[in-house]
């Protein structure tokens, strides 16, 4: 005899509406089913309205936390359809700005996590450090949560030396702080009892499951679009894969943790290679062709297709977002687990489900 | 034209084809669905070693593809989708929303075809 | 022990947060605030409209007007980068909550010989909302 509870599409840990229909049996999820469309926008054919320029702007409003990447991904992108040559500080300042998109993310993520097991005051204070970043992205773009530092042909806005300072300020009193709460999330005897052994995924299951980001590579597999050719400047600032290989919530909180000081890391080598020079190219004409581009997100990777047919629309845009790759492996991570666990379960895997809809 | 890109022909070559792909390893990364002649066009992208492989197969109109989810279970997100959004109807999905993955009773009938 | 550390440490510190309506911070030098028009040097050539990807701008070249919708601008500066005679600038004054919906420019043309003497139109105080 099982019982239906419906989770969501409203509920205290989710910032944003996904439902899951739960079979449980007495207290033990044995089905799930998750059911989207609250946030549908149809921001694909919405492009059919917009020049390839333009278009740039919707793809970052599809998500807020990670919408600098989201925009960086279209315009290279549709580099890749015009052949065209960025140039390298260009390439650098989408890096550091990336880069700092994820600190914020991560951060974010650890509190919505520490949140949803009732950690309240970690939750403040990894938002209370998560704010220092968003006023250096604020001072560096010109805005708080949608940077728009990406268009297509370089970047918008230059670094001055000011800048720079004021980063590398920002980061040397972020580390600390991060190993402050670092500490609460890897050895906190109740926050490890809570996520612990709890929704297992093992290496096969994650890769067959086509997984993305830190929900794959807290499972061991050490897949990151940072390390393959679409991305080559990543390379040059010695970037290295985190993996964590027990695959349940607690190495997937590890993986992110990490991932913040590899974050760090990566900005200041950005910032001590940052080349002199121009930071756009002129780009002319209209798009032909079609092309796929990846990036790593905080989230996992993304997937742009972009078609151009010779005119100044794009005949089609395709986003497959992390959490869309994610969200099947709910169905098979959520069965065993416990209804009180079934909440941190869903935040591990980082659901947006503005992503996931589009 | 994408890079490492192989056309299929017949529905029974691309089931195949994907379970070849798995058995060799490879990860399932996305579908796209492309109009194209009347009826569309399928590049299935797969994944190994942070080398894409790209599967096209132009679907007829009115033909049903089948579905890869009995491969891959999380091809039954994406397959869901395109049939909300195109209207195509794929044969074997694991769970079929029938359409009404993001479109309710009353929305508009596949919005991108 | 590490606690009690915190604990004194939180005691001690002033709040991390501000407050609010009694204590308002200065807005950085780099944001962007809002987008100031001079209409001295419009040639009402369009071009903002154009580039604006929320289609907030309109230029009206029979009323000789300049509008642009508050509410619909995602301040990306398209058209502050677009503008071939530099007459768009980025402010870095917060726009006030509940202001106009739209702000509309009367542009006094003076490059043009043929329509008789430029009116003085005289631009109804641009910058304020």
């Amino acid at each position: 005899m099982t019982t239906i509870i419906p989770f969501g599409p409203q509920h205290p840990v989710l910032p944003e509406p996904v439902s899951l229909k739960l079979e449980l049996d007495n207290d033990v999820v044995v089905g799930v089913l998750p059911s989207l469309g609250y946030v549908h926008r149809g921001l694909e054919k919405f492009i059919d309205t917009k020049d390839y320029n333009q278009t740039t702007y919707i793809c970052e409003r599809i998500c807020g936390i990670c919408s600098a990447l989201h925009g960086i991904t279209y315009t290279k992108s549709v580099e890749k359809l015009f052949n065209a040559e960025v140039p390298e500080r260009a390439e650098y300042i989408r890096v550091i700005v990336g880069e700092l998109n994820r600190v914020h993310s991560h951060l974010l993520w650890l509190g919505l996590f520490a949140d949803g097991f009732g950690f309240e005051s970690l939750f403040y204070e990894c938002w209370k450090y998560r704010e220092s970043v968003l006023d250096v992205l604020e001072r560096i773009t010109g805005n708080r949560v949608i940077h728009s530092i990406s268009k297509v042909g370089g970047v918008s806005r230059d670094l001055t030396k000011e800048h720079i300072d004021m980063i590398l300020k920002m980061l040397d009193t972020l580390e600390p702080q991060i190993k402050d709460i670092e500490k609460v999330f890897v050895n906190n005897y109740t926050v490890k009892k809570r996520t612990v052994g709890l929704a297992t995924m093992s290496k096969q299951l994650a890769y067959e499951a086509g997984t993305a980001g830190p929900t794959l590579r807290g499972s061991g597999n050490a897949i990151d679009v940072r390390e393959t050719e679409d991305w080559d400047i990543y390379r040059d600032l010695g970037f290295k894969t985190v993996v964590e290989k027990d695959g349940d919530c607690y190495s997937r909180t590890k993986v992110r943790v990490k991932e913040l000081y590899e974050s760090i890391k990566l900005i200041r080598n950005a910032i001590s290679k940052l080349p002199n020079g121009e930071i756009t190219t002129p780009i002319k004409g209209f798009p032909t062709g079609e092309a796929i581009m990846r990036t790593e997100q905080p989230r996992g990777e993304v997937v742009y297709y972009v078609k151009g047919n010779g005119t100044k629309n794009l005949e089609r845009l395709k986003i497959r977002t992390p959490t869309f790759a994610n969200i099947p492996s709910l169905l098979l991570t959520l069965p065993g687990v416990k209804l009180a666990d079934v909440p941190i379960v869903v935040l591990t895997i980082d659901p947006c489900i503005s992503c996931t809809e589009r | 034209m994408l890079e490492n890109e192989v056309e299929i022909k017949s529905s029974s070559e691309l089931v195949k084809t994907v379970e070849g792909l798995k058995n060799d390893g490879y990860r399932y990364s996305t579908m796209i669905c492309l109009k194209a002649n009347d009826g569309h066009d399928l590049i299935y992208i797969f994944e190994k070693d942070n080398k894409l492989k790209n599967l096209r197969y132009f679907v007829k109109p009115g033909e049903k593809p089948k579905s890869m989810s009995g491969i891959y279970l999380c091809a039954l997100l994406i397959e869901n989708e395109y049939q909300d959004l195109f209207g195509l109807t794929f044969e074997g999905l694991a769970i079929d929303y029938k359409g009404h993955l993001y479109l309710t009773p009353n929305s508009p009938k596949s919005p991108l075809a | 022990m590490g606690m009690l550390n915190l604990v004194l440490s939180n005691i001690s510190r002033k709040p991390a947060t501000r407050l609010y309506p009694f204590e308002i911070r200065e807005p950085f030098k780099e944001f962007k605030g809002r987008i100031v028009f001079n209409p001295e040097n419009c040639i009402l050539c369009g071009i903002c409209q154009k580039k604006c990807p929320p289609d907030a701008i309109s230029v009206t070249k029979a009323d000789k007007t300049w509008e642009l919708n508050l509410f619909r601008c995602i301040m990306c500066t398209e058209c502050v980068n677009g503008c071939p005679k530099g007459c768009l600038s980025i402010s870095n004054e917060r726009p006030k909550t509940g202001a106009k919906e739209t702000v509309k420019v009367v542009v006094p043309i003076v490059d043009k010989p043929k329509a008789d003497s430029p009116k003085a139109a005289s631009s109804k105080a641009a910058s304020s909302k």
